[in-house]
């Protein structure tokens, strides 16, 4: 492979898209122009000078003094009320940790925070527009909302001006007094809500087996009656589906505005990577998943060459135009000029912080604790940054400098990490993106072709 | 022949509004305007249809329609295929990100008042002007408030700020308080440029005095045929130039005849070299002389989502109040001796520097909207709306 591809529109138009600049052009006006493809010796050079020890160090070192620190989050718990069956923390992933009764103390959320602020300050004055962002994370975060109050009142306390707070809830969990706090302190909220009572209940559960859809609904129309505005501006769903959902099903609830269910901001596709999770579902279950799909696929195809865009629903927002749209808006005609991670989606470790009930710095709430990035009592490592990057580089980075779709890549350490470092898992899953990238570019291109507009497209 | 497509490069964008339509080619940053019947086939190869289709949607002769396509080819505008094609616009960057005004944000130019006085009597002194910001203007003395003045100079040198811009009156009246405020900004560690805007007159005197800080002197000029000034002439800032080279930048003061004067070669126009890097005078054909400059990329998309003069921008004045632009005393965004500065940043400055002409009644529906810089200062004190415009160069 080498940074390209082409491909061909249903209409038999051949294109090809360069990774170097990341365009897409007709295949017979880029023949008249000279490009190399081939970046070996680049990214030698480039992997030469990050193994030099030190490198990664001074790098990060040197990008703190204006960057990094955007957001804190605080894994306060690690227990749930609920057991939903595909959790990251449900004994179905074999990179992941499993619940537990670990929570946190007010003095480590305390040291987190003041790590966090003090660094924070610093980064604000390189950009004012910047507030100090903390999102509360579990197993379910409301089970300490005691602390979460006190971290909020200690914050509110040492910070001048507006803090954004935020988590994400299964919902279960709300009386008036914390639905009233979370309206005083301007709470964003993101409830995990997969669908209709059938399709929530299939998999969101509690330790009985019960499921959730009927306590969730009820919480929700208490959030509404108290405060509506709140409701409808911070209050928002987050669904997650996988091939035994009846896909036509979700796309109803979903496309249907109701009165007492938050709008949706994502859909995301239960994590394949690391479990046996899909092996529960037959061949059958699989095609008729794909089918629906296609299905949905081509309504949607027919809705924008139809349609006003406007008059979209929430799920083909979320399903089909966001994917397609960060296609469409892939970087463009820049350099990508980090030379630490030049490729994959990852961010640069101290973007955001995340911290578990022990008091250990992680790089995200999503990775695992295989790689910490320092400790609440002595604030970021260096030395642990640069082991875990150089363990990055040479697990994953490394095969990706022949990468034909650099610029649409959006794996990162949370898919790629094991218990012992990084790796893909299935081994072919940036094959697999890749095929799928190049499909969609392939039906993008054909519906521009045949007359959608740019105008038309996007919003 | 019947059923060829023209497509238009990639570079070239077209922008399509109920008022007119504008061709925007990025290869070298010209802007052409279209008239209605290249609008109409223009917009039509962009839905995919070849020449005949055009040629019979809009009822003229085949030829006719092949002329006005081939002169898009000949200008290496387009190109002409078999099949229909999707030729995607140019884009810079991470659009999505670049939106978000939090990503990255740059102050480009800092104003900070520190002199009511000036030394001369310049007719039009008080007149309102386009882009008063890189001019001078005398007022009545009152008291600085130094402090709350190197308060906000401490807390803006460790932004990310390129330029700062010390104004009046006329500065070089007090070169120890100009010095002091310019010695505070390097000791403070401001590493960009620094700017004086001065009437000139007092530019010998104190070259050496600040040599040191590595100052640039913004100079107003107008043509005396025009206005009675006291300005410096253009032989005695060509003899500046030659002596101070580069540090010496000049603003050009139009007046609604000395627009006429694009001949006028012997000065360069400063004022706009600072924010663009040239200025074209016969870029539409129809509009010669109006001083649109050229529009790369960059500026493109920048005037899309952004104000083209205030994003970037602050000011503060003599007294300590800060605004959006030097010359929006109406805009007061509060005193230096509030600690305003965080509530200003995170909730007020966003409203003025994401103000793009697009949210302006008049320009929204103008294809031209992404070349045209604007004044909103001169606007706001014309007609107190700060989204109303009503000075437009390409009426």
């Amino acid at each position: 492979m080498s940074r390209y591809f082409t491909f061909e529109t249903k209409n038999g138009n051949e294109y090809i898209y360069n990774d170097l600049d990341g365009t897409i052009s007709p295949l017979e006006i880029s023949k008249s122009k000279k490009i190399e493809y081939d970046c070996i010796e680049e990214f030698e050079k480039n992997y030469n000078r990050v193994m030099n020890k030190g490198y990664i160090a001074n790098w990060v070192n040197e990008y703190y003094n204006g960057n990094g620190f955007k957001q804190l989050n605080l894994i306060i718990t690690e227990e749930c009320n609920l057991r939903c069956k595909y959790c990251s923390f449900s004994g179905e992933y074999d990179n992941m940790r499993i619940h537990s009764s670990n929570k946190m103390s007010f003095i480590t959320a305390r040291k987190a925070v003041d790590l966090y602020l003090k660094h924070f300050i610093k980064i604000k004055r390189r950009n004012l527009f910047l507030k100090p962002s903390v999102t509360f994370f579990g197993g379910e975060p409301l089970l300490e909302f005691e602390l979460i109050k006190n971290i909020v009142e200690y914050m509110k306390k040492i910070y001048p001006t507006e803090i954004l707070f935020s988590f994400t809830t299964n919902g279960t969990i709300l009386n008036k007094e914390i639905i009233n706090f979370l309206i005083e302190n301007k709470f964003h909220v993101v409830f995990s809500l997969n669908g209709d009572k059938n399709e929530h209940d299939r998999l969101r559960v509690r330790k009985n087996g019960n499921g959730t859809f009927d306590k969730i609904y009820d919480n929700f129309k208490k959030i509404a009656d108290i405060d509506l505005q709140y409701f409808n501006e911070n209050c928002n769903v987050l669904a997650c589906y996988d091939t035994g959902t009846d896909m036509f099903g979700l796309k109803d609830f979903f496309s249907n505005e109701k009165k007492y269910i938050p709008k949706l901001s994502r859909i995301n596709k239960i994590n394949g990577s690391y479990t046996n999770w899909y092996s529960r579902y037959s061949e059958d279950q699989r095609k008729q998943y794909i089918n629906s799909c296609e299905v949905l696929k081509n309504e949607y195809f027919k809705f924008l060459n139809t349609s006003n865009i406007n008059e979209e629903t929430e799920f083909n927002k979320y399903f089909f135009e966001i994917p397609l749209r960060m296609l469409f808006f892939r970087p463009q005609n820049n350099k990508q000029n980090n030379p630490i991670l030049p490729f994959s989606a990852s961010c640069i470790p101290g973007d955001k912080i995340s911290v578990s009930t022990a008091g250990k710095i992680y790089c995200c709430e999503r990775v695992n604790y295989t790689f910490d990035i320092g400790d609440v009592d002595n604030g970021i490592n260096l030395e642990n940054i640069s082991y875990m990057l150089i363990k990055y580089w040479d697990s994953i980075l490394k095969k990706c400098f022949n990468c034909p779709m650099t610029r649409f890549c959006t794996f990162c350490y949370a898919i790629f990490n094991t218990k012992e470092g990084f790796d893909r898992d299935p081994n072919n899953i940036c094959e697999n993106k890749f095929k799928k990238v190049k499909e969609e570019i392939t039906d993008l291109w054909g519906m521009f072709e045949d007359g959608l507009g740019e105008k038309q497209f996007v919003r | 022949m019947d059923n060829k497509y023209l497509s238009l490069f990639n570079n070239c964008v077209f922008v399509n509004e109920t008022r007119n339509s504008s061709l925007y080619d990025f290869k070298d940053g010209s802007v052409y305007k279209l008239d209605m019947l290249n609008s109409e086939v223009i917009m039509l190869t962009k839905k995919g249809y070849s020449v005949l289709e055009i040629s019979k949607k809009i009822g003229m002769g085949l030829n006719y329609i092949m002329n006005i396509l081939n002169n898009y080819v000949e200008n290496e505008l387009g190109f002409f295929s078999e099949n229909k094609l999707f030729i995607e616009e140019y884009k810079i960057g991470n659009i999505l990100l670049n939106k978000d005004i939090s990503f990255n944000p740059v102050i480009y130019r800092c104003f900070i008042e520190i002199s009511y006085a000036c030394g001369l009597n310049c007719d039009f002194c008080d007149d309102e002007k386009i882009n008063q910001c890189y001019l001078c203007h005398k007022q009545g003395e009152k008291k600085i408030n130094t402090n709350g003045i190197k308060k906000f100079i401490n807390f803006i040198v460790n932004t990310n700020c390129l330029s700062l811009v010390f104004h009046g009156g006329d500065p070089l009246l007090n070169p120890e308080l100009l010095k002091e405020m310019i010695k505070f900004s390097r000791n403070k560690g401001f590493n960009g440029k620094i700017f004086v805007i001065t009437n000139g007159k007092n530019i010998y005197k104190i070259y050496d005095y600040l040599e040191e800080y590595h100052v640039y002197y913004i100079i107003p000029y107008i043509d005396k045929n025009y206005m009675k000034s006291e300005l410096l002439s253009v032989d005695e800032i060509i003899d500046l130039k030659n002596k101070y080279n580069d540090t010496i930048k000049i603003t050009k003061l139009f007046t609604p005849d000395s627009f006429k004067l694009k001949e006028e070669k012997e000065i360069y126009f400063d004022y706009f070299s600072l924010k663009n890097p040239e200025i074209v005078y016969d870029l539409l054909k129809d509009n010669k002389g109006l001083g649109i400059p050229k529009v790369d990329a960059n500026r493109f998309y920048h005037n899309k989502y952004r104000h083209p003069c205030l994003y970037g921008n602050l000011a503060i004045d003599l007294l300590g109040n800060i605004y959006p632009c030097p010359h929006m005393k109406n805009d007061n965004l509060g005193n230096i001796d509030e600690n305003v500065i965080y509530d200003i940043f995170e909730n007020k400055l966003v409203e003025y520097w994401n103000l793009s002409l697009s949210k302006l009644q008049n320009c929204s529906d103008c294809s031209l909207k992404y070349a045209c810089t604007d004044c909103r200062a001169y606007e706001v004190n014309k007609h107190k709306e700060i989204s109303k415009k009503i000075i437009c160069p390409l009426k």
